[in-house]
């Protein structure tokens, strides 16, 4: 199959993206799914007797209860003391970077970046790490001051195609922790749901993140139209007209249901979210209304 | 198996242009505007569910339509099969010789050979060109349709102008055919298509050797020849037409033999056609079986004389001698009678030279005066000329004639005077119609009525004045070539050859087989 050259993807993290990012993130509790996680987080803590495992330095936003006041009495620091049970508050966030993502104008993928930038942003300020797994391949990072590391991370990563049961299975051997954030198009559902089984059967818990592009919603402009799919470089020449785009949008809400499917079918949620790529505004992103699990 | 050939290959050149057209054309559009995807599954379903395909480059689809218009363009390089290959042209030598003539069964072998030739005509193709050439005397040639028919192909007669097995060889090459319907009396040319309708048979032919001629006397002696092909048989000759009676003669043909036999006829004075015809037992071709001879009539003169006193017993009884001879008569010389010959003794006369046939002897012009020449002396006279030639005027005697009283004419006896001097004594005047002849003594003054040559003078004199009148034979000697039927083969044919078959025309073929191809491509989705 002859395969076109693929298409560049804007800078992901350009210096206004990294300003939003660290006052959304320093946001903290206005967050609304960020309010909801911490709460649950506290009864966790309290209910858990855990091994004192170490310290890490205090984040805005950590559990006061959970500082280490005797360091604080030897060091005069803020510490957070890290118990066996808190090493487990951390989360996965599984970035796809296959071909198809580039689709959409701009490309799903960079909207991917942005969210998966801010997902894991969140975990590192808000929970105790975040695994990053993008490009086949994972990395795990802690604190807040890993948020640079993880754009950077993000920002290296490599467009290739992969088999999602295969990216599980990766994931799984590398001992990905907590819950899964899994950023994708789940354009083909059913290539998923072997992926999903697989992970619900080793008791993980999953939460699909579909950022959503012109593309999904409508056919584009009407008229001779040559369709190419980035993952096969398959071509298709297309008269566009009412009826065309009136049949194409029957399927996409096809496609729409079948993902829902897929995701209920496996005891998870998948959430499709229209990201404001081309904004900088901290008020934009805001609106989206982030929460995420462990 | 032989390959199609193409009439018009030229044609094939649109398939240049028509190809790389239809190619281009076949293509799927390319639009400009690219757009990635990631629901290229979707994009199908939505198609299929209106039931619409992708517009795309079908193979199979532009193969039918480019073998449908290679179809098209095959059909107008008109195509046609190999047919067969052979002769495209037939010459038919038609035997018209004399002997052709012979019959058989009461059919002559000329009409048989026509009905064999209007027969195999028929079986012959209409594509092949057709020509028929009829050898003989005459040779007349038809073309196409008329060829076939030969509605009119004439009688045999005369000879061939060359041997049929060099004029068949002459007329054949690689794409003509000759067929030879011959008697076989000239052979029949080997490795060619050839029928003979002839056989064997005796035959008699008669010839005219020599004619006798006694005009203006109505003797006839004809001699004619009998060449007999055959056994020995008797035969009739019988001279019949226009003669005073019929004379027929009995003679044995020898075999293979020749036979002469002399006819003492008299003609009729009326004159005609005299048909001497030889009848002989067996004879298969009786063309050759007669003669004819056209025969003047007889003059029959009505001679007039004048004469003085004592010179017209001279005349008178020299013109009942010719009027006795030559069947005339001597009628009265007067105002408004006529006469064919005029004697004329002594005196003068208002008579123009050369206006009429006569004979003068010493007659002078009214206007002219009397000068006697007297004893003249004979020199000579013109032997050379028909009038006197074989005559014999050396005891000629002349008294007295009449000096310079001749009209200027052609001289004919000379003399001289007593000065020496050489003068006419006989003239002759040729005018437009007639001759006269002059003479510058009278006849009782000259022994010229007492010479042997004086009474054929006379009648040459009459001959002269009325032309040359000889019996002429109309019928050709007989061709002995073809009057000998004994060595002609006996009846055979050699058949025509198998001709050139046109190919068929593929042209309409070729179009059935585009239209299938587009039926084909246009259900091909």
């Amino acid at each position: 199959v002859r395969r076109r050259a693929l298409p560049a993807v804007p800078e992901p993290f350009p210096d206004a993206f990294r300003a939003m990012l660290e006052q959304l993130l320093r946001h903290g509790n206005r967050i609304v799914g960020g309010r909801t996680e911490v709460a649950r987080a506290r009864r966790r803590a309290l209910a858990a007797s855990g091994t004192f495992a170490g310290h890490r330095s205090y984040v805005p936003g950590d559990d006061v209860r959970r500082l280490d006041w005797h360091a604080f009495a030897r060091t005069g620091g803020l510490f957070v003391k890290l118990l066996e049970e808190d090493e487990r508050r951390a989360t996965t966030v599984l970035l796809d970077t296959s071909p198809s993502m580039l689709a959409g104008g701009p490309p799903r993928l960079l909207a991917s970046l942005r969210l998966a930038a801010i997902l894991g942003g969140l975990a590192l300020v808000h929970l105790d790490g975040v695994h990053v797994h993008a490009g086949g391949e994972g990395r795990g990072l802690q604190g807040h001051g890993a948020v640079g590391e993880l754009l950077t991370r993000l920002r290296e990563h490599v467009v290739r195609d992969e088999d999602p049961r295969t990216v599980v299975q990766s994931l799984l051997r590398a001992g990905a922790p907590g819950k899964v954030h899994w950023i994708s198009d789940f354009a083909e559902p059913r290539r998923f749901e072997v992926a999903l089984q697989l992970l619900r059967r080793s008791g993980r818990r999953v939460k699909g993140w579909l950022p959503v592009v012109d593309e999904d919603l409508a056919a584009p402009s009407a008229g001779w139209t040559r369709v190419v799919d980035p993952e096969t470089g398959d071509e298709l020449v297309l008269a566009v007209d009412r009826a065309l785009a009136d049949a194409l949008a029957h399927q996409l809400q096809i496609l729409v249901r079948q993902q829902q499917q897929v995701f209920a079918k496996a005891g998870f949620e998948l959430r499709r979210l229209r990201l404001p790529v081309e904004s900088f505004e901290l008020r934009d992103w805001l609106e989206v209304g982030w929460s995420y699990r462990r | 198996m032989e390959l199609p050939t193409l009439t018009a290959p030229q044609q094939l050149w649109w398939l240049l242009a028509v190809l790389p057209l239809l190619f281009w054309l076949a293509q799927p559009p390319r639009p400009r505007r690219m757009h990635l995807t990631s629901h290229r599954a979707q994009w199908l379903l939505a198609q299929a569910s209106l039931r619409r395909r992708p517009p795309r480059f079908r193979a199979l689809r532009w193969l039918l339509l480019s073998m449908a218009a290679g179809a098209v363009a095959f059909a107008q390089a008109a195509p046609r099969s190999a047919g067969r290959s052979g002769p495209e042209r037939l010459v038919v030598l038609l035997d018209g010789s004399a002997s052709m003539a012979a019959r058989r069964g009461g059919e002559s072998a000329f009409a048989r050979a026509v009905e064999l030739v209007r027969r195999e005509l028929e079986s012959v193709p209409p594509h092949v060109e057709v020509e028929v050439v009829r050898l003989g005397a005459v040779c007349a040639r038809w073309r196409g349709a008329a060829a076939r028919e030969l509605a009119e192909p004439g009688e045999p007669a005369g000879e061939l102008p060359a041997p049929l097995p060099a004029l068949a060889a002459a007329a054949a090459d690689a794409r003509t055919a000759v067929f030879v319907v011959t008697d076989g009396q000239d052979g029949t040319p080997a490795g060619t298509a050839c029928a003979t309708v002839g056989a064997a048979a005796a035959n008699t032919a008669l010839a005219v050797d020599n004619v006798d001629d006694r005009w203006p006397r109505p003797e006839l002696g004809v001699a004619v020849t009998l060449h007999n092909f055959g056994p020995a048989r008797k035969a009739t000759v019988r001279a019949s037409g226009a003669l005073a009676r019929a004379t027929e003669a009995t003679v044995e043909l020898p075999a293979n033999g020749v036979a002469r036999v002399p006819l003492q006829l008299v003609r009729s004075a009326a004159g005609g056609e005299v048909l001497v015809r030889a009848t002989a037992t067996d004879d298969a071709l009786p063309l050759d079986d007669q003669a004819a001879l056209a025969v003047p009539p007889l003059p029959a003169p009505r001679i007039a004389v004048l004469g003085d006193d004592r010179g017209a017993l001279f005349v008178q009884r020299a013109a009942q001698a010719l009027a006795d001879e030559v069947g005339g008569s001597v009628v009265e010389a007067k105002d408004g009678g006529e006469a064919s010959f005029l004697l004329i003794e002594g005196g003068s006369a208002a008579v123009q030279p050369g206006s009429a046939a006569m004979a003068a002897f010493g007659v002078r012009a009214p206007d002219r005066p009397i000068e006697v020449w007297a004893a003249p002396t004979l020199v000579d006279w013109d032997h050379g000329d028909p009038l006197l030639a074989g005559l014999d005027f050396s005891e000629l005697s002349v008294q007295h004639a009449l000096r310079d009283a001749l009209p200027d004419g052609k001289p004919l006896i000379t003399a001289v005077d007593a000065s020496g001097t050489t003068r006419p004594l006989a003239v002759l005047v040729q005018g437009p119609r007639a001759a006269s002849l002059h003479f510058a003594f009278r006849l009782q003054d000259s022994t010229l009525p007492l010479l042997a040559a004086f009474p054929q003078l006379l009648r040459r004199a009459l001959l002269r004045g009325h032309g040359d009148q000889r019996v002429r034979v109309l019928t050709p000697a007989p061709s002995l070539h073809e009057a000998d039927l004994e060595r002609l083969p006996p009846p055979s044919a050699l058949p025509l050859p198998a001709f050139a078959e046109p190919g068929q025309d593929l042209a309409p073929w070729c179009l059935l087989v585009a239209a299938l191809l587009l039926a084909a491509r246009a259900g091909l989705r």
